[in-house]
């Protein structure tokens, strides 16, 4: 069967419905309303949109998630551990800033929680082990902190950047590298999991 | 549709920013105000900036725990407030203890022993719902000298020590036996009910258990060590070599404890030394990972308060001048208290090369702020240059101890 998805410029997408049913979204309107007539997707430019129904053609035969999976705050830990990221997901991810940006949210409005979590883990990576400054720098974002404000975090953080900063230059591999885990105190906690270094 | 990391929705970049260890999570958020907005709005962020700072690694591996991190960071404040204001709840169990004076608490299960039985008592936790128990261990076929249980393993390891000889000084056997906390039978998961019998020629072996690791001090010709043994397949896996004997007090303090399933703190002439076992292979050397120079106990005190108590033996060596030539050698001890988490370091400041007796004053360090230095030290750490003992200021130690 085939779905036609309208991307926010009027562009007119068919796609197969196993494709179409990787967004939670659309899988939610296809279940209520069925596909008589083309799905609106306001906020999704057509460039975007492109880039999204690749994706879905690609993981078309993976396992869709699990709702007890995929919530919560233990879903970060999930996404964490799960650190192996494929290479065509990479090759695909890697694009410029404002089409990632743009991916992330389409993902996040079309509901589809593996690209959300790979655009995620994406930024994550660039973030890791980078200062104040050169996240600025590399986002674009302009520091709109008053003075004041800018001391007193200063003092705030300055015990904490003191403690990791040498660490931050060892750490290349970004979210994935091997975290430093450090020892878990008393014996009542021991036996829960050995920490690996 | 905005492509702007600062337009972003915010419950995206808390997905993000929850990806992120706890002091780039601190870093993000002193990029811009939004991004301080929205950290401080999320309660799992703050717990990952908190969790962090004070040096804490979440081992809860279910979901639900980790389900409630406005939950969590509460849990956290208070654990951290409470370190803060160290404030000791004195309650009291009504049981009959033996006159021995050592005992062992671990993981609710307090344990004291005489010379043939050991005396067990769960300790009553109202909140927890558990019941105050006790039983009595007896029918021990060898004389018990020191013990060490863990709870979580039913395990209880019990040191015998036989002298062969009328000498004191003489050669002494001991023998560790594994043997069942509950019911006190040969320790179902251990290869064979008694460990090892070595010969050694002072001192009391002191045991302590991590999992399936046992570590135990012996000591030989003044020259002690610490054996880690695998206790369910009955193999050594490293030694310690090299410490020196120091027992002023000829009370059982421990000279080392372990941090984690496979590191190990050994005090050794006023330095705490970290190794890392390689439990994986067996035989090799524990590898140094760190040390740190503890600071030694204010000497002017002691001769202060050892003029007060004139008549204590200890005025009768002062009145002869010993202490202002005599050598200093502070001897770190631990034991690992239960529930709190961190390390009592017993100095033992000795008079001359007799160690007859000494200061002894206690240092106690949250585990946590270890954890914190050791971290520290690992990335101070040159390469090639293991070993290297980083001297900690007296008041580097209150802050961290505070």
């Amino acid at each position: 069967m085939i779905v036609s998805l309208v991307s926010s410029d009027g562009k007119l997408y068919q796609v197969d419905e196993a494709v179409a049913r990787r967004s939670g979204v659309i899988y939610t309107v296809l279940e209520d309303i069925g596909n008589q007539k083309p799905i609106p997707l306001l906020n999704v430019p057509s460039h975007v949109l492109k880039q999204v129904i690749e994706y879905c053609e690609y993981h078309r035969t993976d396992p869709l998630p699990q709702d007890a999976e995929w919530s919560g705050p233990a879903r970060a830990e999930l996404v964490r551990r799960k650190a192996v990221v494929s290479d065509w997901d990479k090759k695909f991810i890697d694009c410029d800033q404002t089409l990632l940006f743009e991916i992330i949210q389409a993902a996040s409005y079309l509901d589809i929680k593996p690209l959300l979590d790979l655009g995620c883990k994406t930024v994550a990576n660039m973030m890791t082990g980078k200062s104040v400054e050169d996240i600025r720098a590399l986002f674009h974002i302009e520091n709109d902190f008053t003075p004041e404000e800018e001391t007193a975090m200063q003092v705030e953080r300055s015990e904490f950047e003191s403690l990791y900063n040498i660490m931050i230059k060892s750490m290349a591999g970004g979210v994935n590298a091997p975290v430093t885990s450090l020892p878990i105190p008393g014996k009542a906690r021991r036996r829960l999991r050995a920490p690996h270094y | 549709m905005s492509a702007n990391l600062s337009r972003v929705p915010p419950e995206i970049l808390t997905q993000m920013f929850g990806l992120l260890e706890g002091y780039q999570i601190a870093r993000c958020g002193a990029v811009c105000s939004y991004f301080k907005r929205v950290i401080e709005g999320s309660s799992g962020l703050q717990y990952l900036v908190k969790l962090d700072m004070f040096g804490y690694t979440d081992v809860s591996e279910s979901v639900d725990a980790a389900a409630a991190p406005a939950m969590r960071l509460n849990q956290l404040e208070r654990h951290i407030d409470a370190w803060n204001h160290l404030d000791w709840v004195e309650s009291r169990v009504d049981a009959p203890l033996p006159s021995s004076d050592f005992g062992v608490i671990c993981e609710g299960i307090f344990a004291t022993f005489d010379y043939w039985r050991v005396y067990c008592i769960q300790l009553p936790h109202l909140m927890r719902g558990i019941p105050f128990r006790e039983w009595t261990l007896k029918k021990f076929s060898f004389p018990i000298d020191e013990i060490e249980i863990d709870p979580s393993n039913n395990l209880l390891v019990v040191v015998s020590m036989a002298v062969d000889h009328p000498d004191p000084a003489a050669l002494k056997t001991v023998t560790l036996h594994l043997r069942t906390l509950s019911d006190n039978s040969p320790h179902p998961r251990a290869i064979s009910p008694s460990l090892f019998s070595v010969r050694i020629d002072r001192g009391y072996p002191m045991v302590r258990v991590m999992g399936h690791l046992l570590g135990v001090t012996l000591c030989f010709r003044r020259e002690l060590r610490v054996e880690i043994w695998d206790w369910m397949i009955g193999e050594k896996l490293t030694v310690v070599e090299n410490m020196r004997y120091l027992d002023p007090f000829r009370r059982r303090y421990s000279p080392f404890e372990f941090l984690s399933a496979t590191s190990l703190v050994v005090g050794n002439q006023g330095v705490l030394e970290v190794y890392e076992i390689r439990v994986e292979t067996p035989g090799t050397p524990p590898v140094h990972t760190a040390s740190f120079c503890m600071p030694r106990p204010n000497l002017d005190e002691y001769r202060s308060s050892i003029f007060r108590n004139r008549d204590s033996h200890l005025s009768h060596r002062i009145q002869c001048g010993n202490l202002w030539e005599c050598s200093s050698f502070p001897v770190p001890s631990f034991r690992l208290a239960e529930d709190t988490c961190y390390l009592t370091i017993r100095w033992a400041v000795c008079e001359g090369p007799d160690f007859v007796r000494g200061l002894e004053t206690t240092l106690h360090v949250p585990l946590s702020s270890l954890r914190r230095l050791l971290r520290m030290q690992m990335l101070w750490k040159y390469p090639g240059k293991s070993g290297r003992a980083v001297s900690i200021s007296r008041m580097a130690l209150q802050l961290i101890a505070g």
